[in-house]
């Protein structure tokens, strides 16, 4: 990936926050939700990799940038410490998939869709406006978060690649 | 949760390779067996990893790949998972299905041939374990995924993410003879378990 020099990569479990010229990118997500901010003003962006809902469902919280409930309301500080305005950020969200669909386990198990849920849930909360959004199936997306625009190009490996 | 990472002595590290590596080299015996190949076993690596890096060290997490899941039940309760490249997925399937790979889709007879593959492995694989350490360990039935590496070890490693930050990968890589089948077959303990097995071999 070292065409674009002003790629900036998020693994997973991890947020960062940029701003333009840069290219924040997470790849490969799976039933991982990429939560991405953006302030159009001052063309700030921001991304987190998110692999689980609740932080208070689990024992270790080292992690924040882990949990829906936890890495939103982080990102969102820190792109203010850069001079965002949360009245203007918007909000897109990818990912969510459920990857092994087939294997009959338990409802509990459809991890992509409690996620998707629960980042809605907390984006409500934070009164953020969701604007666009390409989450389910069962299939990995990369995201690539330009933040000169703010467009999002997803890729797939069988469902094509969109802007959005 | 303050003992995260847990420090393995070199005497569990090498206890676990030793035993990983004769599970392997079962399992390759059996694989062998099947397609009439010889097939060899590299030694494997035995590595605490943070979870986050688990795509990296699976070939990157944009690689198109084609992976057969197992969960395991029992005793000590953790995830296999087999990955194979794509092409090399093609070359498995048309061995055990008898037919050219044409280069066309990878059907649903292929994906049956790859998982009965991975079945025969992770059985052989088990087994051995088993025998090791006395302990009940049953596979699920395969699911298989053709995608990105990454979002392929994203629904596994996210069981994991809920209790630890590093996961135990037991990589052992299985090659044919003409070096056109190459596949990772991975060991993921969960993270009570790895302590199960770590006893029940007595170290």
């Amino acid at each position: 990936m070292d065409y674009e020099t002003n790629e900036i990569h998020v693994g997973m479990a991890d947020m960062k926050v940029a701003v333009a010229p840069a290219v924040l990118t997470s790849l490969g997500l799976g039933s991982c939700v990429g939560v991405l901010l953006y302030y159009a003003k001052a063309k700030i962006g921001g991304l987190a990799h998110i692999m689980l809902p609740d932080i208070e469902s689990v024992k270790n919280k080292t992690n924040r940038a882990k949990f829906a409930n936890t890495a939103i309301p982080d990102l969102l500080e820190k792109m203010e410490a850069l001079g965002a305005d949360r009245r203007f950020v918007k909000v897109k969200i990818m990912g969510g998939a459920h990857m092994f669909g087939f294997v009959k386990t338990n409802k509990v198990f459809n991890i992509g869709a409690r996620n998707v849920e629960k980042v809605k849930e907390v984006l409500k909360e934070l009164k953020l406006r969701l604007i666009a959004e390409d989450v389910g199936g069962s299939y990995g997306r990369s995201l690539y978060f330009y933040l000169e625009t703010g467009d999002v190009k997803v890729r797939t490996i069988a469902h094509g690649e969109k802007m959005l | 949760m303050s003992k995260d990472k847990i420090v393995l002595t070199d005497r569990q590290k090498d206890t676990l390779k030793e035993m990983a590596n004769i599970c392997a080299g079962n399992a390759a015996t059996s694989l062998s067996q099947l397609l009439n190949k010889k097939i060899e076993m590299n030694v494997p690596h035995v590595d605490f990893i943070p979870v986050s890096s688990v795509p990296e060290a699976v070939g990157g997490a944009e690689e198109l790949v084609i992976g057969v899941v197992f969960q395991v039940f029992g005793d000590a309760p953790g995830v296999i998972l087999l990955l194979f490249p794509q092409k090399d997925a093609r070359v498995l399937a048309g061995v055990l299905t008898g037919k050219n790979d044409d280069g066309g889709i990878f059907t649903e007879m292929d994906q049956s041939a790859v998982k009965e593959a991975g079945s025969i492995l992770t059985g052989a694989y088990l087994n051995t374990l088993t025998t090791f350490t006395q302990l009940g360990l049953i596979p699920s039935t395969p699911g298989i995924v053709m995608d990105m590496a990454g979002a392929l070890i994203d629904d596994i490693l996210i069981q994991l993410a809920a209790v630890t930050e590093y996961a135990l990968l037991i990589d052992s890589e299985f090659i044919d003879a003409e070096k056109s089948v190459k596949g990772h077959f991975f060991l993921l303990p969960n993270p009570g378990s790895l302590e199960t097995i770590l006893s029940a071999i007595g170290v």
